[in-house]
């Protein structure tokens, strides 16, 4: 069963009727369950775009690419670089239920840096709004660092404030991809030249893009789970001709329920249910708890 | 036994203070209208002695308060309901510094600066600069998740953050964050940030460390008036160009620098813009030009750009002097923390000189531009009867004014005591009870760090009277 509210009464009125719904989850990362889906196709427009500011404002369920055509002819972008997993086709609800890795992530930022602001549905049927229109706010608890990521288990994303960077910024990544040695290697070179240089031969996990920048995340697909560290973590600094080791502290995005790192963080995420979705009613087993 | 010698057991005795001038010395940071005096003062030297003075103040029902070096600007560490506090200041050790992954883990008392400066020898440095950066702390900039001039291009401070020690206010001690940016799971480390001391005491934290640029270039341009200025801002930005740092200085300042330094600037220059693009040499050319062209195209009367490291230190002291040479101007000076988007920079400092005049008030302006973070800077004699309450009366209009624009009552100052009542006109009360819950999430007692951000807690009201009376 799915259900597509148009305005904010109806995302009300659907959410107070559910016992459970799923929401905000693209197809894939979805988990074998039956609940009742509460979608953002029909939630799609912008409510403000103001490109002289880097900022823009629409409802959740426009997808990226909607988004990035929509910037681009006025000149703006969302920074997202490659991903392992093709995201054109996600809303931004589901954008920022997973926080998907991508190549620009530790010079541009990520979903966590580009949300200023939200209008969220609670479980309790309530609209909240957190953040603001601002690029710099400390005004509040950061209630958004805490959504992005949660899979759409502690609140439903209806409208993002996200801040965008301009189309042609110079500076912009060039990525290289993998088997083009020379080309690397040329860039390597310049690394170093600005103290930063990364050297690596071999290709473990088939690395299928290389990203250099100020700081580039490398995005790679191990047995086909994406996952992402950065070369400056991975050790590879002024090393050379050694393969890409996996380090202390990279990460494993996978789809299905999300796990705390260690269960000295269990009671923290489980309160974080229990406060913001007393009911339990978002997306229901996506944390294992 | 006492709670000193309680404390003492736990810290060591020459860790404890109790004497009223030390009492004095903690009962408040560098906001000024409220004080409240704490029983004690401790100094821990570690994570496990935090851990201790914390289980001891929740099983003896005493409220504690976290402080770095009390730089904070909106009373973040005024002990509000007294109890204890527990300083960072003998917590300032590098505990390690990873060069080839770009990282250092350090104690939350140590000095921002300090970080930076145990890392310029590998062509690295911490990239949040905060103005008290030489006194104010990691944890501290944690707390308030602290910007600086060129966090324009870099970032707030909870870019910087890769992990936490985090000793809850139940005296729990968790690890936070991975050491690595992003990830998936619930970001707790992101709320701590900022969150001004509510949701734990970080005695711990591993920073991002950023390289040094390449290439650096400087420029000082002088505007007749502040709407040129702020449209050259504007400008910039729109041209996609987004410099590492953009700062505005007013008429007032120029007045001031010209006084305390003897700084000569154009005579009719109404407004100064110092601008700042770093990176690789060729991108940083790219975006100086751009830089250049706004600022003739929009009425500049002086470009000047920096050809040494020494010119551009000489181009920034407009910048980092010209609080100091307020203090010319006034015996006080009330500095405000307002943000709006960039696009509106113009029309808002119109509104700020409105504002300020219809209070029969002097105002100047020295601000983060390129963020849209205003400080207006009131200056005044608090001798004068009356005038505190304008000033008050005037700081609430223009933060008013932020948020019709669109933008929030604090860009990087915080909300502590001072702006707590301010909150309602960002947030309705269900926005605020979401806020509430978060907290909780951490802190769901009333004895760490309380009566900070939230408006209305519970048993806070009646104290309030009680700080702004100690302050006066």
């Amino acid at each position: 069963m799915q259900h597509s509210p148009t305005t904010l009464a109806e995302w009300s009125e659907a959410i107070l009727a559910a016992q459970a719904v799923r929401h905000s989850i693209p197809p894939e990362w979805r988990m074998d369950d039956d609940l009742p889906e509460l979608s953002h196709a029909r939630y799609a427009d912008v409510v403000e775009f103001s490109p002289e500011d880097l900022v823009i404002t629409v409802q959740a369920g426009m997808t990226l690419d909607a988004l990035q055509e929509l910037l681009v002819a006025d000149q703006r972008r969302l920074p997202v670089g490659e991903s392992p997993m093709p995201l054109g086709d996600w809303t931004l609800a589901e954008l920022l239920s997973i926080n998907p890795p991508h190549t620009d992530e530790f010079e541009r930022g990520g979903w966590r840096d580009w949300l200023l602001g939200a209008k969220l549905l609670m479980g309790d049927g309530r609209i909240i709004k957190i953040g603001s229109r601002a690029v710099k706010n400390v005004a509040g608890y950061d209630v958004q660092k805490l959504i992005v990521g949660s899979r759409g288990t502690l609140a439903v994303v209806l409208e993002a404030t996200l801040l965008v960077g301009p189309a042609g910024h110079a500076g912009t990544n060039e990525a290289v991809p993998w088997g083009t040695r020379s080309s690397l290697l040329g860039q390597i070179q310049r690394g170093h030249e600005s103290s930063r240089g990364y050297e690596m031969e071999g290709d473990p996990w088939h690395i299928q893009r290389v990203s250099l920048t100020d700081g580039p995340l490398l995005q790679a697909a191990a047995d086909g789970v994406p996952h992402a560290f950065h070369p400056p973590t991975a050790t590879l600094w002024a090393r050379t001709r050694e393969p890409l080791p996996r380090f202390e502290g990279d990460w494993v995005m996978r789809p299905g329920a999300l796990v705390p790192d260690s269960p000295a963080l269990l009671p923290l995420w489980r309160r974080a249910k229990e406060q913001l979705d007393p009911r339990g009613v978002l997306n229901p087993g996506y944390l294992r708890l | 036994m006492s709670l000193r010698e309680d404390l003492a057991r736990i810290v060591g005795a020459d860790a404890v203070r109790d004497s009223e001038a030390a009492r004095q010395v903690y009962d408040g940071d560098a906001y000024p209208i409220e004080r409240s005096k704490p029983l004690c003062i401790a100094f821990p030297k570690n994570t496990d002695q935090v851990a201790q003075l914390v289980r001891y103040c929740v099983a003896h029902d005493v409220p504690f308060t976290p402080r770095g070096a009390g730089t904070g600007l909106s009373g973040g560490a005024m002990p509000a309901l007294g109890g204890v506090v527990v300083s960072t200041k003998r917590m300032t050790a590098i505990l390690e510094i990873d060069v080839a992954n770009r990282r250092l883990r350090a104690q939350s008392g140590i000095a921002n600066k300090r970080i930076s400066d145990a890392v310029a020898q590998f062509g690295l440095h911490f990239a949040p600069d905060p103005s008290s950066q030489s006194v104010s702390t990691l944890g501290g900039n944690i707390a308030e998740n602290a910007g600086g001039p060129h966090t324009l291009k870099y970032g707030v401070t909870v870019r910087h953050i890769l992990s936490a020690t985090l000793v809850l206010p139940d005296g729990d001690v968790v690890e936070l964050g991975r050491g690595v940016p992003g990830g998936p799971g619930l970001d707790l480390l992101g709320v701590v940030v900022g969150s001004e001391g509510t949701t734990g005491i970080v005695t711990e934290a591993t920073v991002r460390l950023t390289p040094l640029p390449a290439a650096v270039r400087t420029t000082l341009a002088a505007f007749p008036s502040v709407r040129a200025a702020t449209e050259c801002v504007a400008g910039i930005i729109s041209a996609g160009v987004i410099p590492a740092a953009m700062e505005l200085m007013d008429r007032g300042i120029l007045g001031a620098l010209r006084a305390a330094f003897g700084l000569t600037y154009p005579e009719d220059a109404a407004a100064l813009l110092l601008i700042e693009c770093d990176g690789l040499p060729e991108s940083v050319e790219r975006e100086q030009a751009v830089v250049e062209a706004e600022c003739r195209e929009r009425g500049a009367l002086e470009v000047r750009v920096a050809q040494s490291e020494a010119e551009r230190q000489s181009l920034w002291v407009a910048r980092k002097k010209g609080i100091g040479a307020m203090g010319r101007l006034a015996p006080t000076i009330v500095t405000h923390d307002g943000v709006i988007p960039r696009s509106q920079l113009p029309q808002m400092l119109e509104d700020v000189a409105e504002i300020a005049a219809a209070h029969g008030l002097s105002v100047a302006n020295l601000f983060h531009a390129g963020d849209g973070n205003l400080h207006p800077c009131i200056y005044f004699d608090e001798r004068e009867p009356g005038i505190v309450e304008r000033v008050i009366s005037a700081g609430e209009q223009i933060l008013r004014k932020c948020v019709e624009l669109g933008g929030s009552v604090s860009g990087e100052h915080g909300i502590g005591v001072e702006k707590m009542d301010l909150l309602t006109l960002m947030f309705s009360p269900d926005d605020l009870e979401v806020q509430a819950r978060t907290k909780a999430i951490f802190n769901p007692g009333s004895l760490g760090n309380p009566c900070k951000i939230l408006p209305n807690q519970k048993g806070c009201h009646e104290h309030r009277m009680r700080w702004r009376g100690a302050a006066t």
